[in-house]
């Protein structure tokens, strides 16, 4: 068995959650860059121009990239061989947030219960998701996640025969009510198939894909793609304002699912994407 | 970004001319406000009572600062969605602002009332809280000190970029923007 001391993971996570906020993501730049270069509307250009302007202005360590400095979310993939020793994971997870938040100087963004809205005065707890996977590595997806861009996603049951025009129609009208609210131009994860709750967690598993990676099933890339071409005519353009890009990427992830059922969802990414992985 | 030069407090004949989709460089004071600080004005208000603050002429700003690094007024500090604010514009509107600035639209009810009370939306770049964070040289703690980055501040912004969503003369950029661009 490999050991890895919990402090080992809490000190990765704290470095990656200070790191994400004010440095943004190398494949994200060089879409914002490549949009910049092909948005038809004057105003959308200079809108990606000032995303852009703000990436550098954040760099330098005293602004965090936004305001909202999201929800923290953590995909963990354990290696079934790996033993975490010297005390609780998830209590060091939690930990990291914690001394992340504080060190990073991000906001507080969390309630302790969504009727009593009261802040819980360090950002946890960060929504945790476990994987166990064969092997001996340790594999740790940090996502800070804005809530415009949450609030915008959507999840449905559809009907089979609905089929990939079912989910094209479902994604396109998700981004024609919401995608001007969520901070565009935007990262969209698809999620399509297993039960009520696994569509929702593969659109947000859809999102740890780099830019622009297509999937690795060839039917799935041609999907993405056509959704992707749909977004992009209907106007929304940067911030809203009117423009050719919406969004920067479409990732879809699937899984199998019951012959009666559909189930899809779509978990809108803002531009500020803030996301790392960290392997220990 | 090249605009329109307007100084805070706002003069509302300067307002007259400006367009959607036009850039505005702001410079003066401005307070902020979003969900719990507006909350507590609308209830004031609806009660016939006065807000903490006087709120004639003014511009507000929807948004929730990080706290900020050693030596700074503010951490990052972009706007928050308009939407969410619109429950209680009605109530701030009547006490006297006259131009108010988040991100994303603002549903038709509204965009109608501020055309007829002569109200000016700004639409700040969402998700660019570094720059904006940067524009901001003074921030002082006015009312609701107890809800931390949601109380009300008094701003003091230099050459801070937005673009007119609302206009005067009955513009929405939020709808004209994209239709100008749709091709499905
Ligand atoms: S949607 Fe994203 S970019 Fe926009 S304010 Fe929220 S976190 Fe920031």
């Amino acid at each position: 068995m490999r050991k890895i001391h919990v402090r080992e993971i809490q000190t990765a996570i704290v470095n990656a959650i200070k790191n994400i906020h004010y440095h943004i993501r190398p494949d994200l730049k060089a879409a914002l860059q490549q949009a910049g270069e092909t948005e038809a509307s004057p105003l959308g250009r200079q809108a990606i121009k000032l995303l852009l302007e703000n990436a550098k202005m954040a760099a330098a360590g005293v602004h965090p990239l936004c305001q909202d400095t999201g929800m923290t979310i953590l995909f963990v993939e354990m290696g079934q061989e790996v033993n975490v020793i010297g005390g609780d994971l998830e209590a060091a997870l939690q930990a990291g947030v914690r001394q992340a938040t504080e060190e990073g100087r991000l906001r507080h963004s969390i309630s302790v219960h969504p009727f009593k809205r009261v802040n819980t005065g360090d950002n946890t707890p960060a929504v945790v998701h476990y994987q166990i996977v064969p092997g001996k590595g340790c594999k740790i997806y940090v996502m800070a996640k804005g809530g415009g861009s949450e609030n915008a996603s959507v999840s449905a049951m559809l009907l089979p025969s609905a089929g990939d025009t079912g989910v094209q129609d479902f994604v396109v009208n998700a981004v024609r009510e919401n995608g001007a609210a969520s901070c565009p131009p935007l990262i969209l994860g698809i999620g399509v198939g297993g039960s009520f709750d696994t569509a929702p967690w593969l659109a947000k598993k859809a999102l740890l894909r780099p830019i622009g990676q297509a999937s690795s099933d060839v039917e799935t890339a041609e999907l993405e793609k056509i959704i992707l071409e749909k977004i992009n005519t209907l106007g929304v353009g940067p911030q809203g304002w009117g423009g050719s890009t919406t969004a920067l990427s479409v990732a879809i992830e699937t899984a199998p699912c019951h012959i009666v059922s559909m189930p899809v969802a779509v978990n809108f990414e803002c531009h500020s994407h803030r996301l790392a992985e960290v392997k220990l | 970004m090249s605009g329109v030069w307007l100084q805070l407090p706002l003069d509302k004949k300067a307002l007259q001319d400006i367009k959607i989709g036009e850039w505005v460089n702001l410079t003066g004071s401005l307070y902020t406000a979003r969900d719990e600080a507006l909350k507590r004005i609308h209830a004031l208000v609806t009660e016939g009572k006065q807000p903490p603050i006087d709120l004639k002429e003014q511009l507000i700003y929807f948004v929730g600062p990080t706290p900020p690094a050693p030596g700074e007024p503010v951490g990052s500090a972009g706007p928050t969605t308009s939407r969410r604010m619109e429950p209680f514009l009605p109530a701030i509107l009547d006490a006297g602002v006259v131009a108010v600035m988040g991100k994303g639209p603002l549903s038709k009810t509204t965009v109608a009332d501020f055309q007829r009370r002569g109200v000016i939306y700004l639409s700040a770049a969402g998700g660019a809280g570094a720059f904006y964070g940067a524009k901001v040289h003074g921030a002082a703690v006015v009312a609701y000190e107890e809800l931390g980055p949601e109380a009300i501040y008094s701003l003091k912004v230099e050459n801070f970029p937005a673009v007119v969503a609302i206009d005067l003369k009955g513009g929405n950029l939020f709808e004209q923007g994209p239709q100008a661009y749709r091709k499905e």
